[in-house]
This record gives structure tokens, C-alpha cells and sequence, in this order.
């Protein structure tokens, strides 16, 4: 009788995945040496540990290996994605470590839990089996949650937090219906083997038709992308702003990246039936937050909903789906993050004594009092609009090359016009900081590390806006996954 | 067929020193203490002055026997999308620079008195949108030309917003969505262009000179291309029926804002059209022209008629120059020499005349601090010098023999009439009703007893007035009196425009030509013989 034999898993492959665990729980630990009102010392060891597993993890760009009986794969596509979450973390963290003192909420889990919802989506950017995109999600989401509801007396903040959960604990199940309709019929949950099955056995059975659309539900939630974004602003407007940067840009990335991997790996044969799902869906998404957005007299609710419309522009690459469609798409996540981090960054500049700085009446005339943070403010919102020398217009133009590539050009037409849409509302901003007179209100004092934070962010607007060479060859180096 | 990048004489990158030194002055002036007004008026001036004497250079050295790109500038920037950065111009673009750096030195000086808060902020704007302006006119990479394209909205929309008039958010944010509106679908454009050259050549490229001389474009395409670039360059132009962000704007501006946005940034629209959409796009062009011409006689009409209803003086100008740019469009589109040469005559002498005219209001408002026709009546008596420039600026407008305005309307009149003379007669009574707004608007605000008691005691212009309205009025005449050297530089460079667009013109020509000399050559051996036989 032969022995079971146990493939032995190539474990170099997710060395980064058990760094960040170890750094995780490290700080759980450190946290109950460090006194309470010096909690700021475990942030700086997060920041620290980030930036350390960002440099481990870089080293293996332009790897691919796949592991765990072909579960997990580590290739450049996630590579890139891993260094996103790693840059997205780092801002958050710098914007975080004095925000929390003023909100009074100054726990070191607030750190360790940053770092739990970074695993769960660097194994959403690794995952090669629908089973293990669905552990990345339940990992992120749960971090989340709690992150959402972290100044948990706020009523806001909690209203946001349960919202968020209920919505988020539903639409996982969706996944996961979706998920066992395809194991029902294929009887694997491995995306190679999907994609096999489908080659030999067509796509003619409705329940592949139907699984689609519930992954692409599962998975929308985070993406935010109609209709699954009701809970977005508010879940954005009643969470801590570091947090709502964070919700705003990582999983919603994380998501759109395992989307992209499930829909182009396992079911390419069903591209036509998908293209056209997310047609209507970036069509919906894109105008549905950009008029809302128009609305919205608060600045994170105004940024929720922009966000929302970002997610419908992203789908035009996903749509494209060839060579340019995700280069372009990399391209605009980093991009995205870059400028959607930095306009939130600016709401927690703003934030002292008891004005949270989410009111569009704060910015007022914030360009007399606090020239500089205003300019920035201005390039971001130029970026997120798509108006060059910036990063997002250089963005906006490899997207919008991409699906005219691919021939969609009526909804390049519609996206089009929603940007002219978000000029106005994005527009409403640097209006209220350049035109109207400042309010009596307490000086503004922000901290070293925000304006660090932010700055920096602004001037990668416009240095990779006018240079956008390392960046553009990155993101094609992160193709090779799919060639 | 070898391609012809240009050359540069100089060996020397010029234009990029004529685009960046306004950038870099706006950049010192950031580190400024705002409490120091004079100092950042006197060094904003200077920075404009300067690069007006440099961009100088280009007139002198600037080959009028070519039509190839001059003072070129070409190296990769962005070598992943084939983005080059190549500036050049050739006798098509060069006047406009000059128009450039000439008005954003007046627009500067004129400002003096006019701004009186957040003055550092106003002077950044100002000299950033000069950078934005310029790289327009230069770039010859199309990718390069959208960025300053869009660049250049951004400062424009900060002038009107926040020293603009009561309603300046309103023609701020107006502004900006109609431009963007219509730049964002040439965008698109640029982009399928940009993919139809890679599926020709192979090569990912968005060159100005390999697209106008290897891309095959069908007509299927050439059609909604040209209507996409149409789009935004008509919004900018502003040709009816988009031109209502126009008065808005104007009306709202500050003038140094009003004198930019008629004299520069008017031009950019009409430029555009004649840079891209006329030599990528020629079947289009030829198909789309009565559509054009229509729209520009409505233009021309409509322009005229609303401005003879104005009460504000502002807003008058401001539709004069819809009526204006409406002559220059029709010409443009009538694709023989005469008529484009006319037309960009006549972009600079509108940018002139009307900037003139703006000043001229501005002048008014700094004294009254009101617009509406009715409020002045007999200022020549208080004011006798100011009297004259505003006359000055008013006969060039409408185009008396002896001023510029007249050279370039006849022109545009003359090329005109040689294509149709139908459209030749409406665009005529443009110019009559030319005459009659403006000739009104003096007599009422000029002439007659001084009804107003606050208008007795006006001050006559100050030192700093009749330093940039000199400069203005000289060029009136200079133009008006010696044209040839304004012809002479862009005559090649239009020639070749229309060999590109409408080869059919010169084909014609030659035939009436071998016609004419065919018959002096019969008539002349018919002499020959007749003298012969006399002889005999």
C-alpha cells in the first residue's frame, strides 16, 4: 500500500505573507509593553515593519512560482499589487498615528489590524483558487469592520461600522453560493481547472452564467461598484478619515485584482457574457457616483461617491483585458491611490479640537491661511479629474486607450462625460479654498508626519504626471503574469 | 518618403526657453513674501518683458523661404507610448507666439491699479497661463499639445474665479466645463488616431509631421474624427452655437483676464483648426466646410447683432469678438491662400484690436467702476488722449482702410469671395454691422454733454496707461500701413497648407494659368505675323 504522498508546499513562495503575519502579531504583543499614552511607539514599528516587508516583497519581482498544489501563485502581477497595499498601509499609518490621539481611540491593535487586512488582500493578489480568494476577503473584511468602527463611541462611526458588517457578512455568502454553484458543476475550485473545464465542456449550463454574476457581486461590494455601493458613504463619512483612505483604495483594488485574475484566467472562453455584465456595470457605477457626488456638501461623502466613479473607470481595463487594458489598469491603481489617499490625506490635515474637516465649510479659504496644503489639495483634485500634468491624467488616458483599443466606444463616450461631471464637483473644493474667505476657526496644527505624508503624495502627482516612465515599466513588468 | 522633422538654426533650445522663463518666474515668485506688491508687479513684468525681447529673436531668425519646422526641439519623453517632446514652429504658429508674449506683458502692466488683493497669487496665474499658452503653439506632439492645452485651463479658471466680477463662480466653473467638455472627445480622438497610425506603420507614435504624412485616414474615419476635434476647438473658438460660455467669462474677468482670454486664448481654437483638423483630416474638412461656413455666418450675424443690444461695454466686445472670430473661421475653411492667409492676419489683429478694446473698458472701470453704456457720455472732454486710443482701438476693430483691421477683413474678404461669393456677401454685412455697434458705442460714451456728474472730474490716462496702449496703437498702424513682412512670413508655410488640403486649388490654378499664357501666346505670334506682314 502506498503512503499518502504530501506534496510538500514551496514555502519561499509566501514568505512575505508570513512576515506581515509575525509583524502582526508582534505588535499585538509589543502593544501590551508599550503605556497607553505612548501608543504612537507601536504605530512606528508598523511603519517600520511595512517598510521592511515592502522591500523583501520587491525582491521577488519578476518570480513566478506556484504553490500549494497550485493554490497560491506569487508572480509579478501580485508583486505589484502586494507593493500597493504595502504603500497605501505606510501612508495610512502616517496619517493615523496622531489622528487617533485626537479622536482619543489611541490603541496599538489599531496597527496590528492594518496589517491583518494587508494579508487578507496579498492573498486576494495571490490567490489561484476561488476558495483562497474567499479567505482573503473574509480576512480583510473582518480587519475592516473593526478598523470602520474603531472610535466605537462615535454613533456615527458605529452606525457605519454595523452597516458595513451586515451588508459585508451578506454578500460573502453571495460569493460563496457563486463559488458552489462552480464546484457544483466542475468539481474543483482551482481557476486553471475551471478554465480547463470550460475548454472541454463549453459554457452552454446557465449556473456559469449565473456564477459569474455572483462573483462578480461577491466581489463588488468591495469594489464598490453599483449596485452594491449604497453602504460606501456612509460607511466613508462615519469612519475614522485614515481609515476611510484606507477602505477607499486597498480592497477595493484587492478586489477589482481578483476579479480581473478569476474573470481572464478561469472563464476567458466567457468573455463575451462578462464584458457585457461589466459594461453595464461601469456604465452605472461611473455615472451613478459621479451625479451623486455632484450633490454631496461633504468632503468625504463628495470622495466616497468619486471613488465609486473610479471604480467604473478602472472596469474600462478590466474590460479591455488585453496587454494595454491591464497595464493601464496597474497604472491607475497606483495612481489612484496616490491621488485618492492624498485628497483624504488633506481631510486629516484638516482635523483639530473638534472639527472633524470632512465639511466643505472647513476648506474655506484655507489657499489665505494655508497656502501650500491648498496647492496640493488643487493638484489632487486635478489628478483625480484627469487634467494633466498629472498622474491621473496619464492614468486616464492609458484607460481610455485601452477600451478604445478594444472597441467600446460608446462607453468611452460616457466616461467622458463623467468626467466632465466630476470637473464641477471636484472643482467645488478648490473653489470653497481659492474663492471664498476664510471662517474663524481654530488654527490649524498638523503634525510632522502628515505633512510628510501628504506632501510627498503630492509631488509623486506631479514628478510621475511628467515622468511616468518607472512606473508605466513596472506595471508592464507586472503583465508577465498573464503572458 | 523621408520625413522632414525641421531644423533649428540656433542650435539652441529657444522655444522651450520662451515657454519655461514664465514658469520659472511664477515659481520664484512663490517664495516672495505677499506682503512685497510692488516688488512681485515689477518682477512679474520683468519676467514677461524679457521673454517677449527673447521670443523677438524668433522674427529675425526665422527663414521665411521654408515651410519646414524651425527652431526645432525633438527627444523622447515618455519612450513606453512613443510620446515625443518636439517643439517647432513654422510661419503659421510664430505670429501667435509673439501675439503670446507681447499681450501677457501688457495683461501684467494693465493689472497694476486693477488688482488690489491676493496680488501674488494673480501674478503666478497669470505667468503660469503664459507657459501654458506658449507650449500650445509650439508643440507638435500631440500628446504634448493636449497637456498644455488642458494646463493652461487651470490658471484661467483660478483668474476669473477669484478676481473676477459677482458672478464669478458661476462664468469660472462654466468656463472650464465647456472647454473641458469639448477637449476631453478630441482626446478620445487623439487616441483612435494614435491606434490607427500603430495598425499602419507599426509604430506607436503621436508626431505631428509622421501623422500629417503617412496616416491614411478613409473617410468613414476622417468623419467622426473631425467632428471629435471639431468639438473642441469650436468650444474654444467660440464658434455659435458654443459660444455662450464666452460673455460669461468675459463679462466676469478681470481685464488683463479678458484681454488674455479674446487675444490668446481665442486663438487656440482657430489655431487648432488649422494646425490638426484642416492637414489630418483634408476630405473632412472639404465635407464639412458649408456646415462650417454656415455656423460662422450665423456667427458673424448673430455675434454683431447681440452686441449692438449690449448695455455693458464688456459684454459688447465680447460678442464683437464672436462676430469676429466667426470672419476668421469662414476663412479659414475656404482652403485657398488668400483667405487662410487672411484669416490668421486677421487672428492676430483681432487679438490686438479687441485686447485694445478690453483695455480700453478696463480703463473706464478702474476710473468709475462701472461698465453700462449709460452711465458715461462726453469723456472726450475730460479725457481727450484716452479719447483717442479708444478711437484708435475702435477703427481697428472695424477695419478703416489705414489700420490693421482693415488689411486682414479684406483679405479674408477677398480669399473668401474667390471660393463663394455667396458666403462672401453674408460675411460682408458683418463688417457693416461692425461699423455701426462700435461707431454708436463711441458716440455714446465719448461724445455729447457729460450727463453724469462723477464723469467731470476723470482723470486722463496715467504714464503707466500710455505705456502699453502705445505699443498697441503702433502695431495698429504698422500692420495697417506695411503689411508685407506679416504676409511674407507665413505665405509659404500657408501655401504648403493648402497644397496638403485641397490640392485640387493649385491643379485649377495651373489650368487657368496654361489658359491665360496659351492665349498671350497665340496673340502674340498673331502680331507677329500681323507686324510681319506689315513689314512685307
Amino acid at each position: 500500500m502506498n503512503a499518502i504522498n504530501f506534496p510538500v508546499p514551496n514555502i519561499s513562495a509566501i514568505v512575505p505573507e508570513i512576515l506581515a503575519t509575525a509583524l502582526a502579531c508582534f505588535l499585538l504583543m509589543f502593544d501590551l509593553f508599550v503605556p497607553k499614552d505612548r501608543k504612537r511607539v507601536v504605530g512606528i514599528a508598523a511603519l517600520f515593519g511595512t517598510v521592511v516587508l515592502a522591500l523583501v516583497t520587491f525582491g521577488y519581482m519578476g518570480k513566478h512560482v506556484v504553490t500549494f498544489s497550485g493554490m497560491f501563485v506569487l508572480d509579478s502581477f501580485a508583486v505589484a499589487l502586494k507593493e500597493l497595499f504595502f504603500l497605501t498601509t505606510i501612508v495610512v499609518i502616517l496619517l493615523s498615528l496622531r489622528y487617533l490621539e485626537i479622536e482619543n481611540v489611541n490603541l496599538g491593535e489599531y496597527y496590528a489590524l492594518l496589517i491583518f487586512a494587508n494579508i487578507g488582500m496579498m492573498v486576494m493578489a495571490s490567490a489561484l483558487d476561488l476558495i483562497m480568494v474567499y479567505l482573503g476577503l473574509e480576512t480583510l473584511a473582518l480587519s475592516v469592520y473593526v478598523l470602520a468602527g474603531f472610535m466605537r463611541m462615535n454613533e456615527k462611526c458605529a452606525e457605519a461600522a454595523l452597516k458595513y458588517f451586515l451588508l459585508g457578512v451578506f454578500i460573502s455568502g453571495i460569493f460563496l453560493y457563486g463559488i458552489a454553484l462552480i464546484y457544483g458543476k466542475v468539481g474543483t475550485t482551482n481557476i486553471k481547472q475551471i478554465a480547463e473545464y470550460i475548454t472541454y465542456h463549453g459554457f452552454k449550463d446557465p449556473v456559469f452564467l449565473l456564477a459569474i454574476i455572483l462573483i462578480a457581486a461577491g466581489l463588488g461590494l468591495e469594489i464598490a461598484m453599483a449596485p452594491f455601493h449604497f453602504w460606501a458613504p456612509d460607511v466613508y463619512e462615519g469612519a475614522p478619515t485614515p481609515v476611510t483612505a484606507f477602505i477607499s483604495v486597498a480592497p477595493k483594488i484587492a478586489a477589482l485584482a481578483a476579479l480581473l485574475r478569476i474573470y481572464i484566467q478561469a472563464f476567458p472562453l466567457m468573455a463575451h457574457h462578462w464584458q457585457t455584465l461589466l459594461w453595464l456595470i461601469a456604465a452605472l457605477t461611473m455615472t451613478i457616483g459621479n451625479v451623486t457626488a455632484v450633490l454631496q456638501n461633504n468632503v468625504k461623502r463628495l470622495l466616497a461617491y468619486s471613488s465609486i466613479a473610479h471604480a467604473g473607470y478602472m472596469l474600462l481595463g478590466l474590460l479591455a483585458y488585453d496587454k494595454l487594458g491591464i497595464e493601464a489598469l496597474v497604472f491607475y491603481f497606483f495612481a489612484y491611490c496616490i491621488m485618492n489617499v492624498g485628497a483624504f490625506g488633506l481631510v486629516v490635515y484638516l482635523r483639530r479640537a473638534d472639527i472633524v474637516g470632512d465639511n466643505i465649510e472647513d476648506f474655506k479659504g484655507l489657499a489665505q491661511t494655508h497656502p501650500v496644503p491648498a496647492l496640493v489639495m488643487v493638484i489632487f483634485l486635478l489628478s483625480l479629474t484627469g487634467i494633466p500634468p498629472t498622474v491621473g491624467f496619464v492614468g486616464k488616458f492609458l484607460l481610455f486607450s485601452a477600451a478604445v483599443k478594444a472597441g467600446f466606444y460608446w462607453l468611452v463616450a460616457i466616461a467622458v462625460l463623467n468626467s466632465v461631471i466630476s470637473l464641477y464637483y471636484y472643482f467645488k473644493i478648490a473653489k470653497v479654498m481659492y474663492m471664498e474667505d476664510p471662517r474663524e476657526a481654530p488654527p490649524v496644527v498638523a503634525p510632522l508626519s502628515v505633512k510628510v505624508a501628504i506632501f510627498a503624495l503630492g509631488a509623486f502627482t506631479i514628478i510621475l504626471g511628467l515622468y511616468p516612465h518607472p512606473l508605466l515599466n513596472f506595471a508592464q513588468a507586472s503583465l508577465k503574469a498573464f503572458m | 518618403m523621408e520625413l522632414h522633422f525641421g531644423t533649428n538654426v540656433l542650435n539652441f533650445p529657444i522655444l522651450s526657453l520662451i515657454t519655461y522663463i514664465p514658469l520659472v518666474g511664477a515659481v520664484i515668485l512663490l517664495f516672495v513674501n505677499r506682503e512685497k506688491t510692488k516688488f512681485i508687479k515689477y518682477f512679474a513684468f520683468a519676467v514677461a518683458l524679457v521673454d517677449f525681447f527673447i521670443s523677438i529673436i524668433l522674427w529675425f531668425k526665422f527663414d521665411r523661404t521654408t515651410w519646414h519646422f524651425q527652431f526645432v526641439e525633438r527627444f523622447k519623453w515618455i519612450p513606453k507610448l512613443g510620446v515625443e517632446y518636439y517643439f517647432g514652429v513654422d510661419g503659421i504658429s510664430l505670429l501667435l507666439i509673439l501675439l503670446t508674449t507681447f499681450l501677457t506683458a501688457i495683461a501684467i502692466l494693465c493689472s497694476y491699479e486693477y488688482i488690489k488683493e491676493r496680488e501674488k497669487e494673480y501674478y503666478i496665474a497669470l505667468l503660469v497661463l503664459a507657459t501654458g499658452m506658449l507650449g500650445v503653439f509650439e508643440a507638435l506632439d500631440l500628446f504634448l499639445f493636449y497637456v498644455f492645452w488642458e494646463v493652461m485651463l487651470v490658471p484661467m479658471y483660478f483668474l476669473i474665479g477669484i478676481w473676477g466680477g459677482p458672478r464669478k463662480l458661476y462664468a469660472a466653473i462654466k468656463f472650464f466645463l465647456y472647454t473641458l467638455f469639448g477637449s476631453l472627445f478630441m482626446l478620445v480622438a487623439i487616441i483612435a488616431i494614435y491606434f490607427i497610425y500603430h495598425h499602419q506603420t507599426g509604430e506607436w507614435s503621436f508626431n505631428y509631421v509622421k501623422w500629417v504624412n503617412t496616416l491614411h485616414l478613409p473617410m468613414k474615419y476622417q468623419f467622426w474624427l473631425f467632428l471629435a476635434f471639431f468639438l473642441g476647438f469650436a468650444i474654444k473658438v467660440p464658434l455659435w452655437p458654443f459660444h455662450t460660455w464666452l460673455p460669461d467669462a468675459h463679462v466676469e474677468a478681470p481685464t488683463a483676464g479678458s484681454v488674455i482670454l479674446a487675444g490668446v486664448l481665442l486663438k487656440m481654437g482657430t489655431y487648432g483648426f488649422v494646425r490638426f483638423s484642416l492637414p489630418l483630416f483634408p476630405q473632412a474638412t472639404k465635407f464639412f466646410m458649408p456646415m462650417v461656413a454656415v455656423l460662422s455666418i450665423i456667427a458673424i450675424i448673430y455675434g454683431a447683432l447681440c452686441a449692438l443690444a449690449q448695455e455693458d461695454m464688456k459684454k459688447l466686445v465680447a460678442y464683437s469678438s464672436v462676430s469676429h472670430m466667426g470672419l476668421v473661421m469662414l476663412a479659414m475653411f475656404m482652403l485657398n491662400p488668400t483667405a487662410i492667409e487672411g484669416s490668421i492676419l486677421q487672428m492676430i489683429n483681432h487679438g490686438l484690436s479687441t485686447g485694445a478694446l478690453f483695455l480700453v473698458v478696463g480703463i473706464l472701470y478702474e476710473r468709475r467702476h462701472t461698465r453700462l453704456i449709460s452711465e458715461y457720455g462726453g469723456i472726450s472732454k475730460v479725457m481727450p488722449a484716452f479719447a483717442v486710443f479708444f478711437m484708435f482701438a475702435m477703427l481697428s476693430s472695424i477695419g478703416l482702410p489705414g489700420l490693421n483691421g482693415f488689411i486682414g477683413e479684406f483679405t479674408c474678404l477677398a480669399g473668401i469671395f474667390k471660393t463663394r461669393w455667396v458666403y462672401a456677401a453674408f460675411a460682408v454685412t458683418g463688417v457693416i454691422l461692425g461699423a455701426a455697434y462700435m461707431l454708436w458705442l463711441y458716440q455714446r460714451t465719448m461724445f455729447g454733454v457729460i450727463t453724469k456728474e462723477e464723469n467731470k472730474h476723470l482723470k486722463d490716462l496715467t504714464l503707466r496707461e500710455w505705456i502699453y496702449m502705445t505699443p498697441l496703437v503702433i502695431c495698429f498702424i504698422w500692420i495697417g500701413i506695411y503689411p508685407k513682412p506679416f504676409f511674407k512670413i507665413m505665405e509659404v508655410s500657408v501655401l504648403h497648407l493648402v497644397e496638403q488640403v485641397n490640392p485640387e486649388y493649385f491643379a485649377a490654378k495651373h489650368k487657368e494659368e496654361a489658359k491665360l499664357k496659351k492665349l498671350i501666346r497665340e496673340g502674340i505670334t498673331v502680331s507677329q505675323r500681323e507686324s510681319s506682314s506689315l513689314v512685307d
